[in-house]
């Protein structure tokens, strides 16, 4: 079972690791933009999947995540934009995230009224991107530049090089799932799943629930504020667009078909329908959404757990057939 | 106070806008006894229960838990200072495993001295789930469920084991096996337990302290010999009262 676990991540990042020696242009510039979507998939599949709490705010951490990253280079372009740019941009995602999560965690806020304070959050995101133009620019959005990295006096990443920025993004989508995966083993992935299937015996057993699903939404929220900044970067340019309940949703979807209980279903998933998504929209720019709400609605009604949940069946019954 | 008491209530008062579901209780449970609360349906017993876990806070009176007044403490803090409670329908984690869900309550335990795998392997013996231990908690029959609750409670450390209905659903073996678990606990393992129950075998063979609650207000109280030669108690199950 582990082993077979191992092997999917392998495979998967292998297989993406291959992409910019086997193909060049476009295929290599775009691709990164789907893993980042995977990876903002992924932060929510860790709440949703562990602690069964659905957030329609994803969106919102990951916009304010573009923005902040953008703003942090564009009024300090002396710091060294990389390491301290991803950092602050990880801690203001978890705090903002964690601020959020604690006061109506705390409040004892649930299930649909979850739901609806998120997406006011992804609402409320996207108004601040709109109105506060001076800053962000308005519906024209924030012009990002492309990151550089030095160790010392060595630029590791020059401005512009698709190939490296591509490695860099899929290097560090494998380590947040690689960190989040590690969670999920400890005893923190132990106590949420409680949290999802009993919260009251998790109270009546002393557990502080809410201080558990305040410190995961802060992590969820930071995984997200951390892809969207590495997504401003790599496309130059943040807009309110990723900010708004359109957004918000399509992450649900993504989640949803790709398996929320399964981190890595969630990032293929996030790749696959946000790229089958735009593919769709350009090929029947009236039906693609008509053909995505279907997928939903089957997915949901058939296959709770999505595609991860497909694939587990699938090997399950080779077992059966192999006894 | 005397130190062999680990629980007492004072005047203990509970009024839900105007209805008065525990009236001016005044109870002391001593340490390693087993209690048991009966009476009629709408007595009060799991509004006393609740009381005492903190999933209700009284309207008057004193909740005195080792010499500490604990009213006004939540559910989270008492379970942290011992006191586990069995709801009345079984509440585990259907989705998880009966070793899982072990594992989910021994995570709470902060005495380090404790062999995690020991501890484990010791409750499962217990409450006899040895061989359902990868068995799905919602595949396991209703007595098992429950058995495997009162198990989450052990994983605790608690002292003071709330059991609200234990043997509902039992058949007559898992009752009388029930009952030896729950002498056990108290006789070998120091726990301190209070129990609403309505199977009078089971209350006989527990050999209990018997509380008889009537409307909300303390009826009787003794032995279940001396309670089951009380007129009055017969009459208020039997609705003769005059």
């Amino acid at each position: 079972m582990f082993k077979k676990k191992n092997l999917n991540i392998i495979t998967i990042f292998f297989l993406l690791s291959v992409v910019p020696i086997l193909f060049k242009g476009y295929v290599v510039f775009v691709l990164p933009q789907y893993i980042l979507f995977g990876l903002l998939a992924m932060s929510l599949a860790f709440i949703w999947g562990n602690a069964g709490i659905l957030s329609f705010g994803q969106a919102s951490f990951f916009a304010i995540g573009g923005y902040a990253f953008g703003l942090l280079i564009k009024f300090f372009p002396g710091i060294n934009h990389f390491f301290i740019g991803v950092i602050l941009v990880i801690a203001i995602g978890f705090l903002i995230a964690a601020i959020t999560g604690y006061f109506l965690f705390s409040a004892g806020v649930k299930a649909t009224y979850f739901v609806l304070a998120t997406l006011a959050l992804s609402i409320l995101t996207e108004q601040l991107a709109v109105t506060k133009s001076n800053f962000t620019g308005g519906w024209n959005g924030l012009f990002v530049d492309r990151i550089n990295i030095y160790l010392g006096e060595i630029n590791l990443l020059e401005l512009g090089g698709d190939v490296k920025i591509f490695y860099l993004i899929l290097f560090i989508s494998l380590i947040v799932y690689l960190f989040l995966n590690y969670l999920e083993t400890q005893k923190i992935g132990k106590v949420l799943r409680g949290i999802r299937e009993n919260e009251d015996r998790m109270l009546a057993l002393g557990f502080n629930t809410s201080f558990y699903k305040t410190i995961a939404f802060g992590i969820s929220g930071s995984v997200a504020a951390l892809a969207g900044a590495l997504y401003a970067t790599h496309a130059n340019f943040i807009s309110p667009s990723v900010a708004g309940v359109l957004f918000s949703t399509e992450v649900v979807v993504w989640v949803a078909i790709g398996g929320r209980y399964s981190l890595l279903g969630a990032f293929i998933g996030g790749i696959i329908v946000s790229f089958l998504s735009n593919y769709l929209s350009t090929l029947t720019p009236q039906y693609w959404q008509l053909f995505l709400g279907i997928v939903f609605i089957i997915t949901i009604i058939f296959f709770k757990d999505g595609l991860a949940g497909i694939f587990n069946q699938k090997i399950k019954f080779k077992k059966l057939d192999e006894k | 106070m005397k130190n062999n008491i680990l629980l007492e209530v004072v005047n203990l008062t509970k009024s839900f806008q105007g209805f008065v579901a525990n009236e001016d209780l005044n109870l002391k449970f001593k340490k390693n006894e087993i209690n048991c609360i009966i009476g009629p349906n709408g007595a009060g017993k799991t509004t006393f229960i609740s009381l005492i876990s903190g999933h209700l806070y009284p309207t008057k009176g004193e909740i005195i838990y080792k010499n500490m007044l604990i009213n006004n403490l939540d559910v989270v803090t008492r379970a942290n200072l011992g006191i586990a409670r069995k709801f009345q329908t079984p509440s585990v984690f259907s989705n998880l495993t009966v070793l899982e869900n072990l594992e989910l309550s021994i995570l709470k335990n902060k005495n380090k001295n404790v062999n995690l795998h020991d501890k484990l392997e010791w409750t499962l013996d217990l409450i006899k789930l040895e061989n359902e231990r990868n068995t799905l908690s919602q595949n396991l029959s209703h007595g098992q469920r429950q058995w495997l609750e009162i198990g989450l409670l052990l994983g605790m450390d608690a002292e003071l084991l709330l059991i609200d209905e234990p043997t509902a659903g039992m058949t007559e073996a898992e009752t009388a096996a029930t009952a030896n678990l729950i002498k056990d606990l108290a006789n070998n393992y120091k726990k301190t337990i209070i129990i609403i129950e309505h199977d009078i075998a089971f209350i006989k063979n527990l050999n209990a302290n018997i509380i008889v609650l009537h409307l909300g207000k303390l009826f009787a109280t003794g032995t279940y010999d001396q309670i089951s030669n009380n007129k009055e108690v017969k009459d208020i199950y039997l609705g003769n009262e005059k």
